[in-house]
């Protein structure tokens, strides 16, 4: 039966590319391998013929897919389920690439996009190794096919596809959609008029962040495959040193993109959602950290054998391992297994099997291969000497490799109790207990990222090192002193051990920083081209030290000291009062600023609210204004989704979002003023206390009254004596102005009373009185002050740039040696 | 002795001393009942919201910014109060199907330090509801 306005069209291309995809990638990955394994030359060569146009199919297939699904988004045909679940009418247009990724579909097809591109890459530039690295990213191709392809297996669903409509998912049903179904149950031809606007994109990820970073860390997660793949190319035709000068750019260029695309994240986190910070050791986190950390390890361990024939067989597992654990990180994120310890896991879409399949299609090959080969690896005979750079290197990475161990092993403890049937959950302090370890790791890595480049291969004299490492070590000692000394770090929150920890490692390192950064000029003479390592390690550094110093002097300057709060309420022991209630117009004393909420606005095209809030500095005349926003009753829901605001300095950031906002339906104004008569000296009593008019002047205290050349104005002193015996004084003015009289009422927020001077007689003054709840127009912030923010970014940002310049550097030496 | 010995003795030191400190920071998760029969312990409660017989969740920003308080049920029938001192009630709070509390159980209430709300899906949601207003 045909529905009227359904575009089944692209719905129909989309499909057929998608089959198209899985087919061609398979089809590559068996020419691929047929071209690797066939002894004769003419063979190979048809063979990769075959494979290459395969592969070209896919790339084809794969960017159209990417094309007709980013169609049926941009034109909101909410007869897809993908295009409904994930976009709405009222999405600006920045967003709507958002909604294509925001799913699990959409993700892996960004993935796919991006070994499509690194794989033509590859076809265009890696000669020798082509047939044996494509086999292995087609196959992943094929693998990430099979999680788009939706088709039914016997009874078993392999994989979602992002092309189905709404109606034949069973979406639709009388009970939710009563309007679109006739009265004997049947779906409307018409149906689609109805279904006006899709269920869009979560608020949390209406950002431009949300833009940016997937791309980049999807382009990491792909790019990982080529060093594994490599690896495996060359454990599979034994030949165990030849893919190293081929590889090296790659997995170089893969740590520069993947630790981008992290702190990105980290940089989203910190900016845009309400962590409040960059880092919670948070398992997804952790799943894409831990790869980063071991790929590392193999870029080390790999240097060494370069230059002196050690570390081989560690080298290889380190590059297995990092692919394998990217393989692990999204059976881990998108299973749904971490449910109960992540805030964003992707929810469960039912693939858990093909989830686990995909796992062990990678790991368990992959591991056996090693395992074969691993006697055949060479590994000289001889002992690396102690005062060697490669002995140091591979001790630094081996540390590293241990501090990843540990976290992956933390983070795996909902696989742990879902394989032994334990109950185990995270304990009290998780960021602590991370960091207590790591920082360990951090004193004791940072001291080699110093001191190793200033070792030789083989063999260093004693005499050397002393030499060239007494300047570096004196000036990193008298700079972390400095730091330690007047930085005023003094973090007690988990004792002196961790405290002394903490001091340990800025100085190992500022250590980092500055060894590295001398050993740009004194060794390298200052040719850039050649610094990647040293820039890598100097942005290394910085960023954490700006870690270290932004997370020890973290500090909350919301402490709710205002008068509004009353008690705590059972239970309370030392738990913090970080929110603070700003009442409208009000100064209220917070840290060093006086901070005022001055009013909120919004934008006809944009569905968040914003609030203006006034920071006045106590101590100088510095001033600012915050506007932290927030997504109030989106869609009917209760709750709102705040977005931080801060003000950036270039030694630290002033951080603030909104917590809470009145219930304007609760506050409804319904009281009035009731009229009092009062003379000085008298006294009367409201619901939460007494008031005493204390004496009427002609004068007034007051500012900001709309005072004209001669208005007189008269003043009643007011002092409100509340049940907690606090006390606030009120000075409702009478102004007079000409024949006219305005009184000008005055407020006691904290005890919702508003007094207005009416008017005199005989007996006393009149004074309207009323008790409400309604004056009060306020919002409930957090707010920090992060030191240092800055050197964190800023030290991701070289360390990054480190990594590329080193890529480029192996790329240009390759060129070089096939000249020669 | 060989140095790569030493470095491997070293390197499984390390391991047991993380493998301890590990084991020793665990908590575990529990149900309403058995949290009851050890107060004061930190442990991690899997339940929903209660709503029944007029319980509400208890939060008024102008009285203390910092104090919320709700009611849970398990799904093995026990019931708690919940406290929790750090501010506004997560999001979606009303509309989760399961809570994940951090915290400790006292006699009167369990003490909360941490909320993690768990909604129902909206992939795994069979039917869509779908409003015809804009």
């Amino acid at each position: 039966m045909p529905y009227t306005g359904e575009h089944l069209i692209p719905g129909k291309i989309g499909h057929f590319l998608l089959i198209l995809s899985l087919i061609s990638s398979l089809l590559a990955t068996v020419s691929y391998y047929k071209a690797v394994i066939s002894k004769d030359l003419n063979l190979q060569r048809s063979w990769k013929r075959i494979a290459r146009s395969a592969f070209l199919v896919e790339i084809l297939s794969v960017i159209g897919i990417f094309f007709v699904l980013y169609f049926i988004i941009s034109n909101h045909y909410f007869e897809y389920k993908y295009v409904w679940q994930h976009s709405n009418l009222a999405l600006p247009m920045q967003y709507i690439l958002s909604c294509f990724w925001e799913g699990q579909e959409g993700s892996f097809l960004l993935w796919s996009f991006w070994h499509c591109v690194l794989g033509g890459i590859i076809i265009l530039r890696e000669k020798e190794w082509e047939p044996s690295v494509m086999t292995l990213i087609s196959f992943m191709q094929f693998a990430l096919a099979t999680m788009v392809i939706g088709l039914y297996f016997f009874d078993y669903k392999i994989g979602s596809n992002p092309f189905v409509l709404m109606r034949e998912e069973g979406m639709l049903s009388p009970s939710q959609f009563p309007i679109g179904f006739t009265s004997d149950g049947e779906l409307r031809t018409d149906y689609l008029s109805f279904v006006r606007d899709g269920n869009g994109l979560n608020p949390l990820l209406q950002n431009y962040w949300m833009t940016i970073h997937p791309p980049v860390l999807f382009l990491g997660f792909a790019s990982t495959i080529v060093p594994f793949a490599f690896v495996i190319a060359g454990l599979w035709k034994k030949n165990y040193d030849g893919w190293i000068a081929a590889a090296r750019p790659w997995a170089l260029f893969s740590a520069g993109i993947l630790g981008l695309g992290i702190m990105m994240g980290a940089a989203w986190a910190y900016e845009s959602l309400t962590f409040g910070g960059y880092w919670a050791w948070d398992p997804v986190e952790n799943a894409s950290l831990v790869p980063w950390m071991v790929l590392v390890c193999g870029i080390h361990t790999l240097m060494a054998y370069k230059h002196t024939g050690h570390s081989l067989r560690a080298t290889i597992l380190f590059f297995l391992l990092q692919f394998l654990l990217i393989v692990y990180s999204t059976f881990l994120t998108r299973s749904g297994i971490l449910g109960d310890t992540s805030v964003h896991a992707f929810t469960d879409l039912g693939m858990n099997t093909q989830l686990l399949l995909f796992l062990m299609i990678f790991v368990l090959p992959a591991l056996l291969l090693y395992a074969i080969r691993y006697k055949s690896i060479p590994a000289p005979a001889s002992e690396e000497k102690f005062s060697s750079r490669e002995f140091w290197l591979f001790v630094g990475s081996l540390l590293f490799f241990i501090s990843a161990v540990y976290i992956i092993g933390k983070t795996s403890l909902p696989v742990i109790n879902k394989l032994f049937g334990t109950k185990y959950a995270p304990g009290q302090d998780i960021e602590y207990s991370y960091n207590k370890v790591l920082i360990l790791f951090s004193f004791v890595t940072g001291l080699l990222t110093a001191l190793t480049q200033y070792l030789r291969y083989k063999h260093s004299p004693r005499s050397l090192i002393l030499k060239s490492l007494a300047v570096p070590t004196l000036i990193s000692l008298l700079v972390s002193l400095s730091i330690s000394i007047w930085g005023n770090i003094h973090y007690y929150k988990y004792g002196y051990g961790f405290l002394t920890a903490i001091h340990l490692t800025i100085f190992s390192t500022v250590y980092i920083v500055i060894a590295n950064g001398m050993y740009i000029f004194s060794a390298l003479k200052g040719k850039m081209i050649k610094a990647g390592a040293s820039i890598a390690h100097l942005g290394f550094g910085l960023m954490l030290l700006g870690i270290l110093i932004s997370s020890s002097k973290k500090e909350i300057i919301s402490w709710n000291t205002s008068g509004i709060m009353v008690n705590f309420g059972e239970g309370s022991t030392e738990n913090a009062a970080e929110n603070l209630t700003l009442v409208k117009d009000i100064a209220t004393d917070m840290g060093k600023y006086m901070v005022t909420y001055l009013g909120d606005s919004t934008h006809p095209l944009d569905p968040k609210q914003f609030f203006k809030v006034h920071f006045q500095s106590k101590t100088n005349k510095e001033t600012f204004t915050l506007y932290p926003d927030a997504f109030v009753n989106y869609k009917g829901n209760e709750q709102l989704i705040a977005n931080p605001d801060s003000k950036h300095y270039w030694h630290k950031d002033v951080f603030t979002y909104i917590t809470s906002l009145p219930n304007p339906e609760k506050n409804k104004d319904t009281a009035t003023f009731q009229q009092k008569i009062m003379k000085k000296g008298d006294t009367l009593f409201y619901s939460k206390g007494f008031y005493i008019l204390e004496s009427i002047t002609s004068q007034t205290q007051r500012t900001g009254l709309p005072l004209q050349q001669g208005d007189s104005v008269f003043t009643a002193q007011i002092t409100v004596h509340a049940k907690d015996s606090s006390k606030y004084q009120a000075e409702p003015v009478l102004l007079i102005r000409g024949n006219s009289i305005f009184p000008v009422p005055d407020t006691v927020l904290s005890q919702s009373l508003i007094f207005a001077f009416t008017g005199a007689e005989e007996k006393g003054i009149r004074l309207g009185v009323k008790e409400t709840n309604s004056i009060l127009q306020y919002i409930t912030l957090k707010a920090y002050q992060f030191p240092a923010i800055n050197l964190v970014w800023l030290g991701v940002i070289i360390m990054v740039l480190g990594f590329f310049i080193a890529t480029y550097n192996k790329v240009l030496k390759n060129k070089r040696n096939q000249i020669q | 002795m060989k140095t790569t010995h030493i470095v491997i003795l070293i390197v499984i030191a390390i391991a047991i001393g993380l493998l301890i400190s590990t084991m020793t920071d665990l908590s575990t998760y529990d149900s309403i009942q058995s949290a009851q029969s050890k107060p004061g312990k930190f442990i991690h409660l899997i339940a929903r919201l209660d709503t029944s017989a007029g319980k509400h969740i208890e939060y008024d920003p102008i009285k203390n910014p910092n104090y919320l308080s709700f009611h849970i049920i398990d799904s093995l029938g026990g019931t708690s109060r919940v406290i929790y001192q750090k501010g506004k009630p997560p999001t979606d709070m009303e509309r989760s199907e399961r809570m994940v509390l951090k915290g400790k159980m006292t006699d009167s209430a369990f003490l909360c330090e941490d909320i993690l709300i768990k909604c129902p899906s909206k992939y795994t949601e069979n039917q869509a509801k779908i409003s015809s207003t804009k």
